[in-house]
């Protein structure tokens, strides 16, 4: 069986529309610019007179 | 004749909350009966349920993340599962990822903390109560007998009765502290499902009770704390695991704080003659709740 060769690259883009590069290689890399990045996870709001670490700040503040 | 439903408490899930350390739980249905005895007759000829209002009710001693999903003022608890570890005869409790134990579920749900209450070296303890809703068209109770469960955390939760301090200064001799929220609970009858697809909680009055060996808090009897003078603080001790308890400096710790209101001393009684005293409590300035909760921060100690 005679060796099978792949066919000459055409020297212009036929086409017009492609977002291909010319020379027709497509990179499986993806660009970190593209990807946009993941944002963690927010915690969820606390509810109604509860607090982290430091009490309300009416509670610690003192009133003239 | 044999048993193959047996099935033993488990845990309570609102949401992504999993409530494993329990006392009890207790779920309701709460159906009102409508029975048609003809006037005469001696027998009735009709009965219908005329509304169904199911409720969970439990003991926690899961304090923070009771505080963190509900607040002081109840919540939005999500959905809602009372769940039941199948016992299998002879092999003991089913493995917990099997799909063979039971649930009772509503796909939306009201939750509040009724009461908090802790002693000295004993084990804080919450009692809660959720209202199961109807949510669209899915029933405000539903059982399933093919559920899975979910694995415990390891993150236990563990608290006991630390000091209290009115004015900046510990209160010797504390002990037996409970913090009723009172919440007014709004379940409207204003639509014609037998379900209830709605309630929340439209106020708080919350009391914070304990006794005291120190006989001159009577000096304070009928007085009012603010937050100017020094507020009510009560701290709650995190306990730690394979040890005694967290240190004083510890970010683990929980203080509830009452930024102004009113101290009674009750009553006298006893051996030890301790005081009961009561302290009602108001939001400082319209805004800030009567009692906050402060979570994961360490002891007041003044």
């Amino acid at each position: 069986m005679k060796e099978q060769l792949p066919s000459p690259r055409p020297e212009v883009d036929l086409n017009p529309h492609s977002n291909l590069p010319v020379a027709g290689v497509i990179s499986t890399e993806i660009s970190p610019a593209v990807v946009a990045p993941e944002k963690a996870a927010e915690p969820a709001p606390l509810p109604f007179g509860v607090y982290f670490g430091v009490p309300a700040a009416p509670s610690e503040t003192l009133k003239p | 004749m044999s048993l193959t439903e047996t099935s033993q408490l488990y845990a309570v899930k609102l949401g992504s909350t999993l409530f494993h350390m329990l006392g009890d739980a207790t779920l309701s249905s709460n159906v009102q009966d409508l029975i048609e005895i003809p006037v005469g007759s001696t027998m009735p000829l009709f009965n219908s349920a005329l509304q169904v209002r199911p409720d969970v009710g439990f003991t926690t001693h899961q304090l923070k993340s009771a505080l963190t999903l509900l607040g002081v003022a109840g919540g939005d608890a999500g959905i809602a599962k009372l769940l039941g570890r199948k016992i299998a005869n002879k092999t003991g409790p089913v493995a917990v990822g099997s799909s063979a134990h039971h649930a009772w579920t509503a796909s939306a749900s009201m939750g509040v903390i009724n009461t908090i209450s802790a002693g000295n070296r004993q084990k804080a303890t919450c009692q809660m109560r959720v209202i199961l809703l109807k949510s669209g068209e899915t029933a405000a109770l539903v059982y399933a007998g093919s559920q899975t469960v979910d694995a415990y955390t390891t993150a236990i939760e563990n608290y006991v009765l630390g000091p209290i301090l009115v004015g900046g200064n510990i209160l010797e001799g504390t002990n037996d502290f409970s913090l009723a929220f009172n919440p007014r609970v709004s379940e409207p009858d204003d639509d014609y499902e037998t379900e209830p697809v709605f309630a929340s909680v439209e106020a708080t009055q919350p009391v914070v009770s304990f006794t005291t060996t120190k006989k001159s808090i009577w000096s304070l009897h009928n007085t009012e704390f603010l937050t100017a003078g020094g507020p009510l603080k009560v701290n709650l001790i995190c306990q730690k695991n394979n040890s005694l308890r967290e240190a004083d400096i510890a970010t683990k710790h929980i203080l509830f704080t009452a930024g102004s209101g009113r101290i009674v001393c009750e009553s006298v009684a006893g051996s030890k003659q301790l005081t009961r005293v009561r302290c009602i409590c108001n939001s400082p300035d319209g805004t800030v709740a009567p009692v906050t909760a402060t979570l994961d921060t360490a002891l007041a100690l003044t």
